[in-house]
């Protein structure tokens, strides 16, 4: 891979470390790099016809390189668009956090196919699911014995954190989610409330001592 | 087993489709506006337009101007990376009804006027001396 003139060694680094990490999982050999560096202080990279992906393994490019602003996922495209401040400009700007909005269901969604014990849970995550764009987009849901699986296409383009938040919120009821790039879709599992629990999302928090 | 739960709209109304005539550009053929899609609700569409070249105040108010022909408020976001402008067109925001607002100062007055009135009553008669 060719190193782009437009950044710096460490952000050149960057951009091989999740090309790597990418690369590594199946389905990764008709993926594309784009790279846009002609702004000052940020650059993105665009990954074409990305492979099959979970959450977690869209989390762990922030994780390497603190200077990430926002990861989006464009389905209809198959692109992941990575924004990053380029070296020493990230560290003068505090990152936002993403809140997450519920926009009411409307009358025309048929959810007669979630079982009444199931309905309040699954009916929040639709709601969070729509404040996810304020664009219509198409959604199933899936009957499995011990989940159910919604499956989101043609959706616009969205940020990745809003996904982590909203599985976050519904740790003990969202299973998986998964970015399914090859087909256009976002697969999210929910558990049945009459099956029991094996693990959950957990997101630890470090706690900082300052000392002097 | 899958079930639908909602399929996006895509057939374009009339609206839509007189806003795409009126912001095409014959003097610019390469310019291509598309159908985005529906808001959640039905509350407004987005259309994209491709292919730019350059873009001025001018194109922009003339764009304004034919979406709030439609009865509609525009707005307009402009991508510089991928060249392409996407013009939210939503319904503007109902009044709120005034008729309330006077239904609650007809009975605050009435109950401000019967307070006043017992107050009145129950106050010991006046002596004059």
């Amino acid at each position: 891979m060719k190193r782009h003139k437009g950044l710096h060694d460490n952000d050149s680094r960057f951009v091989e470390e999740v090309i790597k990490v990418i690369s590594s999982l199946d389905g990764s050999s008709t993926m594309k790099l784009r790279v846009y560096s002609k702004f000052p202080t940020k650059f993105s990279m665009i990954l074409c016809n990305p492979p099959k992906m979970t959450l977690n393994d869209i989390s762990q490019i922030p994780m390497m390189n603190n200077n990430v602003i926002s990861i989006q996922i464009d389905l209809n495209t198959s692109e992941i668009k990575i924004d990053a401040y380029k070296h020493k400009e990230g560290t003068k700007k505090r990152k936002r956090d993403i809140d997450l909005d519920e926009n009411d269901i409307p009358i025309n969604y048929d959810l007669t196919m979630v079982d009444t014990i199931d309905k309040q849970h699954v009916r929040g995550i639709f709601r969070n699911v729509l404040g996810m764009t304020f664009m219509e987009f198409n959604s199933e849901i899936t009957l499995h014995a011990t989940h159910y699986i919604l499956r989101i296409t043609d959706i616009e383009l969205f940020d990745s954190a809003y996904v982590k938040e909203l599985m976050e919120k519904y740790r003990a009821f969202i299973a998986k989610i998964v970015y399914d790039f090859p087909r256009k879709s976002m697969d999210i599992k929910i558990r049945r409330n009459d099956v029991p629990i094996f693990n959950i999302q957990t997101k630890k928090r470090k706690k900082l001592k300052l000392t002097h | 087993m899958s079930k639908s739960v909602f399929n996006r709209r895509l057939k374009k109304n009339k609206a839509v489709d007189e806003i795409i005539h009126g912001i095409n550009d014959t003097d610019n053929p390469d310019m291509d506006v598309s159908f985005k899609g529906y808001m959640h609700g039905g509350e407004g569409f987005k259309l994209q337009v491709n292919n730019l070249e350059t873009i001025t105040d001018y194109t922009l108010s003339i764009w304004r101007n034919i979406v709030e022909g439609q009865g509609l408020r525009p707005r307009i976001a402009t991508n510089m990376m991928n060249g392409t402008v996407d013009i939210s067109c939503t319904p503007p925001e109902k009044r709120r009804n005034r008729c309330k607002y006077i239904n609650s100062m007809v009975y605050l007055s009435t109950t401000a006027f019967f307070i006043y009135y017992l107050w009145k009553r129950h106050l010991p008669p006046h002596t004059s001396i």
